[in-house]
């Protein structure tokens, strides 16, 4: 099986792994974001990434929406041109696309509650275009996922901002382990663990921080993590530090900062990164499906070091601050 | 020399030794460098400056290739099958289509394990082009037992066709 294995793997994701070798070769380097980190201006940052593969998105931007449809543009390109050609699995590709298919779900409620126009909070990386969250033409299993976040962060007959968020993470985890278990494909399921795992301590600290009673921890818990309502339950009896310094010790979360964790600015970063550095493993695997996986994820850490990065700039952020930020990954 | 084992005379023993060389190191040739190629192409599409740099990589396991065909050569030349004197009892015939067997067997697995073997190492001249010289030698390290075959073969075609 294993020598069948070789075999398949090597005449189906050879010529996407071949790209890989030379694009992992292109990503980011730390002298780059030192750069970055010392440019005095956004436009001495552009100048640093007109080098790289980002400089011809952000050629034209100059605020931080601009940044913001660049870096998307990128990450379209990145899917698009890359991921959808790789020769992947549908799941292994679904698995990337949904996680966007929820930001904007999440984005069409939130535009709904803010009563502002969902156009500005979607973007077209998911699986279906942004149009359709705004027509309402969603796929079934899609709607279905509406229909409950519409009536669990509800309150007396009305959508609560405060509650959409933790109801949507629910239903993109519940989504995600489904898709991860379906791609038979290790990594995948790993990088879903150590995703549910994250928002399940995001949501801890948030509710830890609101003062929230203990029983909301019960509903906030996504599946497919290691972390069980129990354990946290437990957890919420001790200080908040130390029950981030205990949650750390456990193996899907080994080497993250306590800190970044506690620092809602720092935890997005510092989450994509700890997943991209359990996708070691994957990079080194001479040919297969993990090095493309690893490889996308490694993409979708430096989109989301760049976007704190140059939006951190524009808004006049510290250097020290955006430092600060960055340490997780650089 | 009318005699026949399994229904076969000594010629069709020594043809189809013959053609189980060519096959096996055919198919392992074709495996192997569809292997390495699809790599190669990945990474020549994103720096064409490497094509030069990966090609003796992709050529390697077209080796195994030419060793079954020059088994298969081997066999016609020491049976007199090209002179149109070939005769070969059933047993001379069977020993000949032993003979063939290491080309065979090996040169259909060593095709497929080097083509895997130069896609890992593609990998090193993706990233640095002054590894292209290290990384020709693990798939040389598979291909030394492609040659081992080979001569046992001609080793043995030598004994049964004295």
């Amino acid at each position: 099986m294993a020598r069948y294995r070789t075999i398949r793997d090597a005449i189906r994701f050879g010529y996407a792994v071949g790209r890989v070798r030379v694009l992992e070769t292109r990503l980011l380097k730390r002298s780059h974001y030192e750069r970055l980190l010392d440019a005095r201006t956004f436009e001495d940052q552009r100048r640093v990434l007109s080098e790289t593969v980002y400089g011809s998105y952000l050629d034209h931007a100059r605020t931080a929406d601009d940044v913001e449809i660049a870096l998307d543009r990128a990450l379209a390109d990145l899917y698009n041109d890359f991921l959808e050609t790789a020769n992947l699995p549908d799941e292994i590709v679904m698995y990337f696309r949904r996680m966007h298919d929820f930001e904007n779900l999440r984005g069409r409620l939130k535009a709904e509650v803010l009563d502002i126009p969902a156009k500005e909070l979607l973007n077209d990386l998911g699986s279906i275009p942004a149009e359709r969250f705004i027509s309402g033409d969603l796929p079934p299993e899609l709607a279905a996922a509406e229909s409950r976040i519409r009536s669990r962060a509800s309150r007396s007959g009305e959508l609560s901002a405060d509650a959409l968020d933790a109801v949507v993470d629910v239903e993109r985890f519940t989504a995600l382990d489904l898709i991860s278990h379906e791609s038979k494909n290790s990594h995948v399921r790993q990088m879903a663990t150590v995703g549910a795992d994250l928002a399940n301590v995001k949501a801890f600290v948030r509710i830890r921080r609101m003062d929230r009673p203990l029983a909301d921890i019960g509903r906030h818990v996504v599946p497919g993590g290691t972390i069980s309502v129990q354990e946290l339950t437990a957890l919420s009896r001790v200080p908040l530090e130390e029950a981030l310094k205990r949650l750390v010790m456990r193996p899907s979360l080994a080497g993250i900062d306590p800190e970044a964790l506690a620092d809602p600015a720092r935890f997005d970063v510092a989450a994509d990164a700890l997943i991209s550095r359990h996708l070691h493993r994957a990079r080194m695997i001479a040919v297969g499906p993990e090095p493309v996986v690893a490889y996308v994820m490694q993409r979708k850490v430096e989109v989301a070091m760049l976007r704190t990065l140059l939006i951190g700039k524009i808004a006049g952020v510290e250097r020290d601050v955006l430092r600060v930020r960055m340490r997780d990954v650089a | 020399m009318n005699e026949t084992i399994l229904g076969m005379t000594g010629l069709d023993w020594a043809y189809l030794g013959a053609a189980f060389a060519a096959i096996g190191g055919g198919i392992g040739s074709a495996i192997g460098i569809t292997s390495i190629s699809n790599a190669a192409a990945g990474i020549v599409s994103e720096d064409s400056e490497k094509f030069g740099k990966v090609l003796p990589l992709a050529a390697m396991p077209g080796t195994q290739g030419i060793y079954g065909l020059v088994t298969m050569i081997l066999v016609f030349v020491f049976t007199g099958v090209f002179a149109g004197t070939a005769e070969l009892t059933a047993a001379e015939g069977l020993r000949v289509f032993f003979s063939c067997l290491p080309v065979a067997v090996l040169c259909l697995f060593s095709g497929i394990y080097q083509g895997a073997t130069a896609v890992g190492a593609s990998g090193m001249v993706a990233r640095r082009d002054e590894d292209a010289g290290k990384a020709l030698i693990f798939p040389a390290l598979v291909e030394t037992y492609a040659v081992f075959a080979l001569v046992v073969t001609i080793l043995m075609l030598l004994y049964a066709t004295a």
